[in-house]
């Protein structure tokens, strides 16, 4: 008997977890564009520059281990890849001092950026509902921002220099592998509560 | 003598004891205030608390601040020595994502004990105060600038600048009917309003994410201007066709040209970016049909807002309404491809991805619906089935019929409402229903034949690789049956070859007993075996064992 239920709980499982995949299949494929684009942007960096800027490296201190998610619900998941792209959004935006280049492909990242955000978001309108345990992903995203108030301090100190951005830009980069590997997570996630 | 002193000097203390005490309570009849309130609206930090006394008057107050894991206390600035209930902290710079501690004490000529206030994270605890608001009118429409809660160097909403999204009330000046608009960002267009009105609204920001929503600007009214001669296109939409974009409108009036302006729909978000204005599409500009053409590759991967404007020479018409497009949606939307394969009473579908004209397939990372008709080719009856993944079966069909069908994708989130067209029919016949009837239960019986064969198989197969890799190393067990004494079983596991030679020397006497013993039981190992012993007894011990094996040899002979 519990062997017949059985077999239909993990098939209804197994369902739901195609249906919804499809969407965080979405999100994730659109991370690694992002990922990709951001790379870009990087690697066009001139290596001379980034000589003379190691002098000026900072440990961020990528709050990965507490924000690593072992037992975590889907939710505080969503919440902390929400904040952390929103986040890197605002921090590129305000970066205007960029030759013609730079600034087609700083603009491209962008769009990539917003549209994962968008969907992102469509998702977290989906799963408003199921969404519990707000204290949690209050907490993860107090985190969160506290590692970017630490990135626009260290911006601030150094007065925006042209070395100081490039700093930044690789530790987003850190930032971006993190973000891909939390979205795997949690397409592999699906439906769990 | 001694006891004497002692019992008087207890009296004493006794006597004295209550008399000290109330001196010492004199000094420390201050008490500090118990509930003391936290209140932060954008950057303003504001503690409020009630006297603990009333009747005492002229007491200060004064509070330290603890950051958390460090042991000392600080003075907290702003916040000493005040004679009202009321103080403000602003000018501390605090980690606004930290906890910190608050402890208050009164004071007059002396200083009651500290009170600790309940440890509490600033920005958790923040309200968002009222954001700013400026008004542009047009005829039917009234476009909304919104700057975020607090200062620009805000130091609460630093981080969060762009996450704010905002709701407001609307209403007539006239009339008390009111509606909402939720959700939208800091610029924002209301439209299908009347000319020459004028309207009031209120705004407040909200950060759903923080689950925190602020208090209400105070009302703006606007009114409306004249109506404008030409009016906004309506009823924009954009198609995808070969490699370009259609873009298609409404428009009453004839003899005017349009103009197109495109933006980035992620600057909505952040106006306040230099980014932010609104770029013509050149294949668009001045175009006297209600439609224009330009090719997909104006447009990168990504999500654009698009709009319209009329102009006959003299005068323009307002822009229209703004519309969403998403490349990703829109590009992906060409029919599917799809191949039937045939079965007795249903259909196979697999859906492949559709390619374009010049036959490189697209990737179909956008999630889709399949909307699947078919129908008998002898009648029009159409019947439909939805499918979310890329293999479908149509069951329940007739055998050695031809069935019809075509295929249409659909996004899957309904907001975005977009479809592609039908791909081309396909027809296929369904296969006779008897022959796979047939075909089933001749294959079911060819595998039940087999399967014997097969399980024979794998057994020998196993006995020959246990044989090669696992040769038993042990004797068989009837060897126990046949020689219970231990010399004997040594002298057959280790044969030599003076045995060897010993064996051939054979006594006639013993073998005409071993033939008729044979004769008379071949079954009955063991009392044979118990046989041969009693006739080996007859012999000396040392020969025991040779005539053993000689006896061993005459059975196989024989």
């Amino acid at each position: 008997m519990i062997i017949k239920h059985f077999f239909e709980i993990v098939l209804v499982l197994l369902a739901s977890t195609t249906v919804f995949s499809l969407d965080l299949k979405l999100i994730l494929f659109q991370q690694r564009r992002v990922n990709q684009e951001s790379l870009k942007l990087l690697n066009k960096l001139q290596t001379s520059s980034i000589h003379l800027c190691l002098p000026h490296r900072k440990n961020f201190l990528l709050p990965q281990k507490s924000l690593s998610p072992q037992q975590y619900q889907k939710g505080h998941t969503l919440a902390i890849l929400h904040e952390m792209l929103q986040q890197i959004f605002s921090l590129f935006r305000a970066n205007i001092s960029l030759d013609g280049w730079e600034e087609n492909h700083m603009e491209k990242f962008l769009i990539q950026l917003h549209q994962q955000l968008e969907y992102l978001e469509a998702l977290m309108g989906l799963e408003a509902e199921k969404l519990s345990g707000t204290l949690g992903s209050d907490n993860l995203r107090l985190q969160v921002k506290m590692y970017f108030r630490r990135i626009h301090d260290y911006l601030e100190n150094q007065d925006y220099s042209s070395c100081a951005w490039a700093i930044v830009r690789v530790e987003i980069n850190r930032c971006l592998f993190f973000v891909f590997s939390l979205t795997e997570k949690l397409s592999k996630q699906g439906t769990d509560p | 003598m001694m006891v004497t002193l002692l019992g008087a000097t207890t009296l004493v203390l006794v006597i004295l004891a209550p008399w000290v005490l109330s001196a010492a309570a004199d000094g420390k009849n201050l008490k500090s205030p118990q509930k003391v309130e936290v209140d932060i609206i954008d950057d303003t930090f504001i503690l409020t608390w009630n006297r603990s006394d009333e009747s005492v008057g002229n007491v200060t107050f004064s509070f330290d601040y603890q950051r958390p894991g460090m042991d000392n206390w600080i003075k907290l600035p702003g916040c000493q020595n005040i004679t009202s209930t009321k103080c403000n902290f602003s000018s501390l710079k605090l980690n606004i994502y930290e906890e910190i501690k608050l402890r208050i004490r009164a004071e007059k000529e002396n200083t009651s004990s500290w009170y600790e206030v309940d440890s509490f994270t600033p920005f958790r605890k923040a309200q968002i105060g009222p954001p700013e608001v400026h008004l542009e009118a047009e005829d039917k429409a009234i476009v909304i600038h919104i700057s975020p809660p607090g200062t620009k160097d805000s130091v609460m909403w630093a981080l969060d600048g762009l996450s704010f999204t905002y709701s407001l009330v609307i209403w007539k000046n006239s009339s008390s009917v009111e509606e909402r608009i939720e959700n939208i960002y800091s610029r924002h267009k209301i439209y299908k309003l009347s000319p020459e009105t004028t309207y009031c609204l209120k705004v407040k920001a909200a950060l759903l994410t923080s689950r925190k929503i602020g208090v209400y600007s105070p009302v703006h009214c606007i009114k409306t201007t004249v109506e404008n001669e030409l009016p906004p296109p309506e009823n924009i939409e954009v198609i995808v066709q070969n490699q370009n974009y259609v873009l298609k409108w409404d428009y009453t009036y004839a003899n005017v040209t349009f103009q197109v302006q495109w933006l980035h729909a992620f600057l909505k978000r952040n106006p306040g970016n230099h980014l932010y204005k609104w770029k013509q599409i050149p294949d668009c500009e001045n175009v006297k049909t209600t439609q224009c053409v330009f090719p997909q590759n104006i447009f990168q991967k990504g999500i654009y807002l698009l709009r319209v404007q009329a102009s006959d020479g003299n005068n323009t018409s307002f822009w229209s309404e703004e519309i969403k497009f998403d490349t990703e949606i829109q590009a992906s939307l060409l029919p599917p491809v799809f191949n039937v394969r045939s079965l007795s009473d249903s259909l196979r579908i697999s859906i492949g991805a559709p390619k374009r004209s010049e036959n490189k397939p697209v990737i179909q990372d956008y999630p889709l619906i399949y909307e699947i008709l078919f129908w008998e080719n002898t009648s029009k009856a159409e019947r439909k089935i939805i499918e979310k993944k890329t293999d479908a079966t149509i069951p329940n069909l007739k055998p050695l019929t031809v069935y019809c069908v075509k295929a249409r994708a659909h996004s899957m989130d309904e907001k975005l409402n977009k479809s592609s067209v039908f791909s081309d029919v396909v027809c296929e016949e369904t296969k006779s229903g008897n022959t796979s009837k047939i075909w089933l239960i001749i294959g079911i019986f060819t595998v039940l034949l087999a399967l014997p064969f097969v399980i024979y198989a794998v057994k020998v197969l196993l006995r020959c690789i246990n044989y090669v890799f696992f040769p038993s190393l042990k004797p068989s067990s009837n060897i126990d049956e046949y020689f219970s004494e231990q010399p004997l079983k040594n002298l057959l596991l280790l044969t030599s070859e003076e045995q060897i030679e010993k064996c051939f020397i054979i006594e006639n006497i013993s073998t005409i007993a071993i033939v008729e013993e044979i004769n008379q039981t071949d079954e009955d190992h063991k009392k044979y075996s118990s046989q041969t012993s009693q006739d080996s007894g007859n012999y000396s011990n040392e020969d025991e064992s040779e005539n053993k094996t000689s006896e061993e040899l005459q059975q196989d002979f024989i």
